[in-house]
C-alpha cells in the first residue's frame, strides 16, 4: 500500500512539489535564526521611541532566534525523511510495463 | 542537464546518486527556485505597498508647497514613519535573501542563474513529458 501511494506522489509530482516548498521555507528559516533577534531588537528600539521612558523594554535577546530555530530543525528533518523515503531509492518499474508491446497487441488480436 | 539518474525507474538503481543529482533529477530543486524568486517579488511589492504613505504624503507636501508658494507648517513625516521604514527594510531584506538563496541553488545545481536555469529546464522537461 505504501509503495503504490509512494508511487502515486512522486509520479504525479505532489512529492516534488511539497518538498520543494519545503525547502524553500527551511532556507527562509535558517536565515531567520540570524536575522530574527536583530529584527526584534530593532523593532523594540523604536516601540521604546514611541512609547514613555518609564517602560522597561528588554534589549538584544538570543531567544527571539529560538522558535526558528525549532521550526527549522523540524522542517528540515521532515523534509530529509520524506525526501530520503520518496527519491533516494528509484521506483521499482510496474509489472505491466514490462510485457512487451507486440505480445500486448497479439493478445488483444486473440 | 541530465544527471543519469532518474526517480521514475530503476535503469540504473547500482549507481548511488549525490544530493545534488537527486534535487535536480526529482524537479525539487526547481519548485524551490520558482518559489524563492515568487517569494522574492512578493516581498518586493509589499515593500512597495508598504511605503505608499509616506510617498503620498511627501506628493501632498510638495503640491501645496506650490500652491501656497511658501513651506507648509506640518512636515511630510510623522513618527510613525520611523516604524513604516524598518517595515519596509524587513521585506527587502526577505526578498534580497529569497532572490539569493534562489541564484545559490541555481548555481549549485544547474551551474546557472535562477531564471535561466528555470528556462533551460522548462525546454528539457517539455520535451521529455511530451
Amino acid at each position: 500500500m505504501f509503495d503504490r501511494f509512494k508511487h502515486a506522489v512522486v509520479e504525479s509530482f505532489v512529492g516534488a512539489v511539497a518538498l520543494g516548498f519545503i525547502l524553500g521555507d527551511v532556507i527562509l528559516e535558517f536565515v531567520e535564526v540570524f536575522a530574527s533577534p536583530v529584527s526584534s531588537w530593532v523593532s523594540r528600539t523604536q516601540y521604546r521611541a514611541l512609547t514613555p521612558h518609564t517602560a522597561t523594554v528588554p534589549g538584544f535577546s538570543l531567544r527571539d532566534a529560538l522558535p526558528h530555530a525549532v521550526r527549522f530543525f523540524l522542517l528540515l528533518l521532515v523534509w530529509f525523511v520524506l525526501l530520503r523515503w520518496l527519491y533516494f531509492k528509484p521506483l521499482k518499474k510496474e509489472t505491466s510495463e514490462s510485457v512487451p508491446n507486440s505480445e500486448l497487441v497479439g493478445r488483444l488480436q486473440e | 542537464m541530465s544527471f543519469g539518474w532518474n526517480p521514475t525507474t530503476c535503469d540504473n538503481a547500482h549507481v548511488k546518486p549525490t544530493l545534488r543529482e537527486i534535487l535536480a533529477e526529482s524537479h525539487i530543486s526547481a519548485v524551490t527556485i520558482a518559489v524563492l524568486l515568487l517569494w522574492s517579488f512578493d516581498s518586493a511589492f509589499r515593500a512597495i505597498a508598504a511605503t505608499w504613505g509616506p510617498f503620498f504624503r511627501v506628493a501632498e507636501y510638495l503640491a501645496t508647497a506650490v500652491a501656497i508658494r511658501d513651506i507648509p507648517s506640518l512636515g511630510p513625516f510623522i513618527p510613525e514613519d520611523r516604524i513604516i521604514l524598518f517595515v519596509t527594510f524587513s521585506y527587502l531584506f526577505s526578498g534580497f535573501v529569497s532572490l539569493v538563496s534562489a541564484w545559490l541553488l541555481a548555481r549549485w545545481v544547474y551551474g546557472d542563474g535562477p531564471l535561466r536555469s528555470l528556462s533551460r529546464y522548462r525546454r528539457i522537461a517539455g520535451r521529455n513529458h511530451v
